[in-house]
């Protein structure tokens, strides 16, 4: 037996068995039902808790996957002919599995039983979902019809039954309250039927039930020769228009049922149908609930969409068959834009039907307008997710593709669900906000639509197609004959974009923050006021998106410059090379010419001092600081981490940044073009309107900018004097050290 | 043309490792093998040889037990198939046609998962294991057509057994890898004498080592010969006088087959008398044949026409 337990190892069982990982999944969602457990309320059965929605589905499909995942996972270990004549191989698969269904089962009756089930049904029910697993597991061994055949995913129709088991209540109620005399004999047919699958594996039984003859009467399939021909005259683009598609229905849906995401997405969304339509809450506008969830659902067909024409073979078929001969990427991008041509061709028909129903409907036009929105850009999202998955994984196919594309697709439909009922089951006079919402849906999507689509085209134009798969691409230049790296250009024009960059940055990551505490407000609001069938009150969602606290304030200045900075950096180093980062005409991160200049520049920090100082005894700084428009640096008069975050980020943080951005990257580009004097003038100029802000708005003190003027001089006389970015950057942090130890000994 | 279905060389022994019985099988309205007999001793390494189709891949499933026979029996180191005893199972070794599983197992787990059924003294051949210079890292799917051969055949016969049952073993190996494994093969067939029996139709690699030849087509055994009856019993006669009738024959020679041209390829020539075998000569020319390809062709061109 000892052998046979290694087949159950995680990587041999797991790897390439997406039925047994969603399994698992859906076992955690069980635990953490159970752990939940008194908590429920059932909508049919009040008392009944083990037909409760959650443990159907959880139960349900949990065993559903986990016993396809197992007996795959079986019959594909024990169905290899090589495999026959090793002594006890067989044997002791067998066994081992019959146990683990066997452990299955009767988990499954505690399960139910804990949840005071009927023993009858505790016993049944398990191994029924078992039994669909089996069914569900055959489907890919038995489904002999050529791939592209249109009646290839009809087939799955056979797992219809189990479907409904779990998500139709009554039915599951009525054979979990079977009477013992029924419910016995079915479990034991049943029991058969699963010993059967564990004796022999399908290909076997069907070799046993001599349906070799019989395989040739088989459902004709689609011919599409004629419809392609018809079609041939067109422009290559416009061959794979929707109209040549859409005999393919049948293909599109089989193909999306075939995959582990397509069952989760549409059992997903069964389930929420399910819940919605069971109670309608009193007083709700039907039509529009009914809208609001049909737009949920069709917006998978645009996963669909993208699922089909993202499939290997065809991608597969398209680059190898020659006619383009070696212009992969030119290839590539004319597919990219035909798919992209062809999803608008879908988005505007599938817009059609909505957009006339609603206005019979009549719902106000910009309520329309804002549904439909953001319904295209669900729709879109769906369709690029397959294609995201490609460039993120590189594989068609796999545990890692589906579950990102599952996640995906699931968290669209929530985000799609909520945004829908935001803009059509609210009352018309409370959409003041709707523009924002619609605009930022549609440039999310925008955004994901650009991200996925270059992704693709650089993950496959690189990959290999012709023996290896996507993983490894064709072999780099390697060897002594590769040229040494180009430098790249820095030109002026990018040195100002870089100041500019770090200037505006700030106030972008910050305004994002504020655009995602807004979103999760309105998320909060409605997940809290949508289970009560209620809407949010418009007063309710301002005020809190009015109120912000200092924290949030503080944390997102915080965050604003830390992430600007970080990203600056990053492109610099990924940018420049080494010697452009080295060099004293580049950014000049080398030591100085010489020691002195450190003790140089702790003098003209010295000297600073004094000059503000002075400045202060000249100009008095105002008495009173608003508290409002301080900003981030609130946080020396918090504690805790903020406290110590900003201490780190204005003593050591700031100076180097703003030293590489500024006297380093900006004054080397600007260098290339003018004298070094000139450029070092306006790198000061730009150096002190980046401080403009923070000493007029929040310190109301315009005078400060005098010694920083001054600080910006001496720093430029420290970096072309002794041609080094470190001597400056020593002064900006005793500076800023300086500053900070006033500020909290004050 | 059944004459050549029940020749056999041997007399049926009981303690024979591979002893097979009438066997008939039929795929619904297709017969793909038809009342097949024949025994392999210790030691011998048989070649099956026959064009697609022929039903070779079919007869060794049903050898190794993984199909059925509708009529017929296998015997195995004395073991009914079906009922095989686990020390007799330890025996056997095969080879199928296309080893397309495990796909998602990494080479060398997939060797130590399945070496683990075996004991431990009999979980590695150095030499076909060098011989097939696998990556253990490699995926099996990632695996070129000759190399998952090879991990097919080290997963069958690591364990070196005394029934080596080899469904084109060859037919996608580089020609040096070919000639080698052949080699390895045979000689520790004859070093621990265990049998061997291996389909094939690329006959030049294994035509000198093979110490007999089985002719399967069209689901009939149509020969059954050795070395020695190749070159004893077995004779090509060309007709001396170009004519439309046939000289006639001594009464012991079993005609096989006859081309076109009027040769005829004929059986019982080691009986015959010296003044029989002078008879034939003067009507016919004889010739011993060469090889097995050349009755093979001409044995399954008559069939076919």
């Amino acid at each position: 037996m000892t052998a046979a337990w290694r087949s159950l190892r995680p990587g041999f069982f797991l790897r390439d068995n997406l039925y047994a990982t969603s399994g698992g999944l859906f076992f955690v969602v069980l635990a953490v039902g159970l752990s939940l457990s008194n908590t429920r309320v059932d909508p049919w059965h009040p008392n009944h808790a083990w037909a409760a929605m959650g443990t159907r589905t959880s139960l349900g499909l949990g065993f559903l996957m986990l016993g396809a995942g197992m007996f795959t996972h079986y019959w594909r270990t024990v169905a290899e002919p090589l495999v026959f004549p090793v002594p006890r191989f067989r044997r002791d698969h067998r066994w081992l599995f019959s146990a683990l269904l066997g452990l299955l089962a009767v988990f499954g009756f505690f399960v139910l039983l804990h949840r005071q089930a009927a023993p009858t049904g505790a016993v049944l029910l398990p191994l029924i979902f078992l039994l669909g697993g089996a069914v569900l597991a055959t489907l890919p061994i038995s489904l002999s019809t050529p791939a592209g055949s249109a009646t290839r995913g009809l087939r799955l129709l056979v797992l219809s039954p189990f479907y409904l088991l779990i998500f139709s209540g009554p039915i599951y109620w009525r054979i979990g309250t079977l009477p013992p005399n029924a419910a016995v004999p079915l479990a034991l047919l049943i029991a058969g039927f699963l010993g059967l699958g564990l004796l022999y594996t399908p290909r076997e039984l069907r070799a046993f039930l001599d349906l070799r003859g019989s395989a040739r009467r088989r459902v004709p399939s689609l011919r599409l020769g004629r419809w392609s021909k018809a079609w041939a005259w067109t422009p290559p683009g416009w061959r794979f228009a929707p109209w040549v598609y859409g005999p393919r229905l049948y293909g599109i849906l089989g193909s999306l049922l075939q995959q582990g995401i397509g069952l989760a997405a549409l059992a997903f969304s069964f389930s929420i149908a399910l819940a919605f339509a069971s109670h309608v809450p009193a007083g709700a506008d039907i039509p529009d609930l009914v809208i609001v969830r049909t737009l949920t659902f069709a917006s998978i067909f645009g996963l669909a969409w993208g699922s089909w024409t993202s499939r290997p073979f065809e991608w597969q078929y398209l680059l190898l068959t020659g006619a383009w001969g070696d212009h992969r990427e030119t290839m590539l991008a004319r597919w990219m834009q035909d798919f992209a041509r062809h999803l608008l061709l879908l988005v505007a028909a599938s817009l059609l039907i909505p957009f006339l129903v609603l206005i019979y409907l009549q719902v106000p036009i910009w309520t329309i307008l804002a549904t439909l929105t953001v319904f295209t850009a669900s729709l879109v999202i769906n369709a690029y997710l397959p294609m995201a998955a490609v460039a993120i994984t590189g594989a068609f196919r796999g545990v890692r593709y589906g579950l990102l594309v599952g996640t995906g697709a699931v968290i669209n439909m929530l985000v799609l669900n909520f945004l829908l009922a935001g803009s059509l089951l609210a009352p018309s006079a409370a959409r003041t906000q709707a523009p924002v919402w619609d605009v930022s849906a549609s440039l999310v999507a925008l955004l994901f639509v650009l991200v996925a689509h270059q992704g693709v085209k650089g993950r496959l134009g690189r990959a290999d197609w012709l023996l290896t798969g996507l993983g490894r691409g064709p072999a780099r230049h390697v060897g002594p004959t590769m040229a040494p790296t180009r430098e790249r250009p820095w030109t002026p024009l990018a040195a100002l974009l870089l100041m500019i960059a770090f200037f505006l940055g700030q106030p972008v990551v910050a305004a994002f923050a504020v655009f995602a505490r807004g979103f999760w407000i309105g998320l909060e609001l409605g997940a809290r006021y949508g289970v009560q069938h209620l809407k949010p009150p418009v007063a309710l969602l301002h005020a809190r998106i009015a109120e912000l606290s200092l924290d949030f304030r503080v944390w997102t200045g915080l965050l604003a410059y830390i992430l600007t900075a970080a990203a600056l950096l990053g492109f610099l180093r990924w940018y420049l090379s080494r010697e452009q980062w080295r060099s004293p005409q580049g950014i000049g991160w080398c030591p100085a010419s010489t020691v002195r200049a450190y003790p140089v520049a702790l003098m003209l920090a010295l000297l600073l001092f004094g000059l503000s100082a002075l400045l202060v005894q000249i100009f008095p700084p105002p008495t009173h600081l608003s508290p409002q428009t301080l900003g981030v640096f609130d946080a020396f008069h918090m504690t805790g981490w903020p406290r110590y975050l900003m201490i780190f980020l204005s003593v050591i943080l700031a100076p180097v940044v703003e030293e590489i951005v500024f006297r380093g990257a900006g004054l080397a580009g600007l260098r290339q073009r003018l004298s070094p004097w000139l450029a070092g003038g306006i790198v000061s100029l730009l150096f002190v309107l980046v401080h403009l802000p923070s000493k007029v708005d929040n310190f109301h003190y315009p005078e400060a900018l005098i010694p920083i003027a001054a600080l910006a001089l001496a720093l430029l006389w420290l970096r072309l004097k002794y041609r080094s970015l470190w001597p400056g950057i020593f002064l900006h942090a005793s500076w800023n050290g300086a500053a900070v130890l006033a500020t909290l000994l004050h | 043309m059944t004459a050549a279905a029940t020749v056999s060389s041997k007399p049926i022994a009981d303690n024979a490792p591979l002893r097979c019985l009438q066997l008939s099988k039929r795929f619904g309205t297709q017969e793909v093998l038809k009342d097949i007999s024949f025994t392999l001793d210790a030691g011998e390494f048989a070649v099956l040889i026959g064009p697609n189709g022929a039903g070779k891949s079919t007869l060794l499933s049903i050898l190794v037990g993984l199909i059925l026979p509708d009529r017929g029996s296998v015997f195995v180191l004395d073991g009914e198939i079906a009922r095989l005893k686990e020390a007799q199972r330890l025996e056997i070794g095969y080879v199928p046609q296309d080893f397309s599983g495990f796909g998602w197992m990494p080479v060398g787990e997939l060797l130590d998962y399945i070496g683990a059924f075996y004991p431990r003294e009999r979980r590695c051949w150095p030499e076909l294991e060098d011989w097939a210079a696998l990556s253990r890292r490699t995926r099996v799917q990632e695996l070129s057509g000759g190399q998952r051969q090879r991990l097919a055949i080290v997963l069958a016969l690591r364990h070196r057994p005394r029934l080596v049952l080899l469904d084109e073993p060859v037919s996608s190996l580089d020609p040096r890898a070919r000639l080698d494994f052949v080699r390895l093969l045979h000689g520790d067939c004859r070093a621990r004498g265990s049998t061997c029996l291996l389909s094939s139709h690329i006959l030049s690699d294994l035509e000198p080592l093979a110490d007999r030849s089985l002719i399967l087509h069209q689901g009939c055994l149509l020969g059954d010969w050795s070395t020695v009856d190749r070159r004893e019993d077995l004779r090509w006669l060309y007709p001396r006088a170009d004519g439309l009738d046939l000289p006639t024959l001594p009464a012991g020679l079993e005609v096989l087959t006859k081309t076109t041209d009027g040769t005829i390829l004929v059986r019982g020539w080691r009986a015959l008398s010296a003044t029989e075998r002078a008879q034939s000569e003067a009507l016919w020319r004889s010739e011993i044949p060469q090889d097995m390809g050349s009755i093979f062709l001409a044995l399954t061109d008559a069939e076919r026409s």
